[in-house]
């Protein structure tokens, strides 16, 4: 498919769910796979912060283990770090050994192929709330365009996030992130409910709930929590197999 | 050897955290010696918040909450207060999974406040602030702070509520599961303050010992202190399937791959 129609897809996909009762995590679970499909990028992710805490990851193209590692290194260290606190793009920084900045992140992004990495800062009316992580297994900068549809993205993963562009307080603000890093445990922790119930792997968890959820239009973080306490049990989720999107 | 000098041995050490984060546990190590821990961490949300006194309050089972801790010579009052009459910003917090601001209880026109406001008020609240403390599905209740002078919080005062609640929810769960006295900033520093295969390993290990996630999450850590393990070692080793727990006799398995 076009790198354009991919981009109107999920723009258009993106408007249709910020209606109504959407989830934080599943559309940016979305994002992160359309950036991996319409740009020369391997994997993709989402970092997010409550003021003057830690990076967390909210958001992937892949839930793979390692994959996952190696976002959650970044909540010290690397170029989500540095682009946070610098409300900057890190873009074409090359993963070599040693690193000078990031001697933990590199050598484990690299043991997984990849060779550079970029971050673009998720922002709106000057606040940072977070990064667009995005790894490559080539060497090399990201086209001029490949960035620009990155901020783009990254834009509206913010709005997705934050909801109301009026009500920014403090208080709404840190609501809202404090729901999506939430989300993002009850999801880790159906993960692992699933798994043991089933005896798949973490990976496959996901996609089943995620495939339930969307099937069912439910939010997923609901059946994930719905999940966790019974309510759905392991026999009432659909089986896996293809969903209605990705 | 302390346990922080063995994991520090085993596992490459872990970066500082944020400063404000690095703030609360030094401000939590230089109190742990008290003879109160759990009144502790009272005590350090109201020197974060730099607010006139905190209170705690942990859901139970039937959804009603209890006390856990307070601080403030209006603290105990205003808790009691709480959990008498089922009002407040705990309960709310917990309820509604959003912070509570009432900069001003004499102006207070909150519908679902209408006992506690004025009682608050004639115990010496001006205003009141609540925080809900969580972990995921693991709803464990919620941190109030009040303040006897009228006005809202800061953003730096907003912020640090927020993440005193999530360093507050990781550390209810860990006193739980018996750590040493004077170790709690301690362990909480090893630990990350997000760590997915934690989170994953207390899924698996409710659903092999028939738990809730919570029992979960403190069955692992009672297990880390055990077999003086980090948190996130025995994580690992659930989720890679060599350890599990064994509902029959609630026991620790090893298994041999």
């Amino acid at each position: 498919m076009a790198r354009e129609s991919i981009l109107v897809a999920t723009l258009v996909e993106l408007a249709d769910n910020l209606v109504d009762n959407y989830d934080v995590i599943d559309i940016l679970t979305v994002m992160s796979n359309r950036c991996v499909e319409a740009m020369n990028v391997d994997a993709a992710g989402v970092m997010l912060a409550l003021p003057g805490g830690e990076l967390q990851f909210v958001a992937s193209s892949s839930e793979s283990m390692r994959v996952l590692e190696l976002f959650q290194i970044q909540a010290n260290e690397g170029p989500c770090v540095d682009c946070y606190n610098g409300c900057v793009a890190v873009v074409d920084e090359a993963l070599v050994e040693p690193h000078e900045r990031w001697p933990g992140f590199s050598p484990r992004a690299l043991a997984l192929g990849f060779r550079s990495v970029h971050c673009l800062p998720m922002r709106l009316r000057g606040r940072t709330i977070g990064a667009l992580n995005l790894f490559r297994h080539a060497e090399g900068a990201l086209d001029a365009s490949d960035v620009v549809v990155a901020q783009g993205l990254a834009d509206v993963a913010t709005i997705a996030i934050l909801q109301h562009r009026t009500s920014l307080n403090s208080k709404v603000l840190n609501d809202q992130l404090s729901s999506a890093l939430n989300s993002r445990i009850i999801i880790e922790q159906a993960k692992g409910v699933v798994s043991q119930a089933t005896g798949c792997d973490m990976d496959l968890a996901f996609a089943r709930l995620r495939g339930h959820a969307r099937n069912h239009n439910e939010r997923l973080t609901d059946v994930a929590a719905r999940v966790i306490d019974g309510a759905l049990g392991i026999e009432g989720l659909d089986p896996p197999g293809p969903s209605r999107a990705r | 050897m302390t346990r922080a000098n063995e994991f520090a041995q085993r596992e490459p050490a872990r970066v500082v955290t944020t400063a404000r984060l690095l703030r609360i546990f030094d401000v939590m190590a230089l109190r742990e010696h008290d003879r109160n821990v759990q009144g502790l961490l009272c005590s350090v949300a109201a020197e974060i918040t730099e607010l006139s006194g905190a209170g705690i309050a942990l859901a139970t089972n039937d959804s009603t909450m209890t006390s856990y801790c307070t601080s403030g010579d209006i603290g105990s009052l205003l808790m009691d207060l709480e959990v008498t009459l089922g009002e407040g910003p705990c309960v709310e917090a917990h309820r509604c999974e959003v912070a509570i601001e009432e900069s001003d209880l004499r102006v207070s026109t909150n519908p679902r406040w209408q006992s506690y406001a004025p009682m608050a008020l004639a115990h010496g609240a001006r205003a009141v602030f609540g925080f809900p403390v969580r972990m995921g599905a693991v709803r464990l209740g919620a941190l109030s702070l009040y303040r006897d002078e009228s006005g809202i919080l800061t953003e730096v005062q907003l912020s640090d509520g927020f993440l005193m609640a999530s360093v507050i929810a990781r550390a209810v769960l860990t006193l739980q599961a018996g750590a040493p006295p004077g170790s709690l900033s301690h362990e909480l520093i090893e630990e990350a303050m997000f760590d997915f295969s934690v989170h994953q390993a207390a899924g698996m290990v409710a659903a092999q010992g028939e738990m809730s996630i919570r029992d979960a999450l403190v069955a692992l850590r009672l297990h880390a202190f055990a077999d003086n393990q980090s948190l996130s070692e025995v994580a690992t080793s659930v989720i890679e399937r060599r350890l599990r727990y064994q509902l029959l006799g609630r026991v620790w398995l090893g298994v041999d791959q």
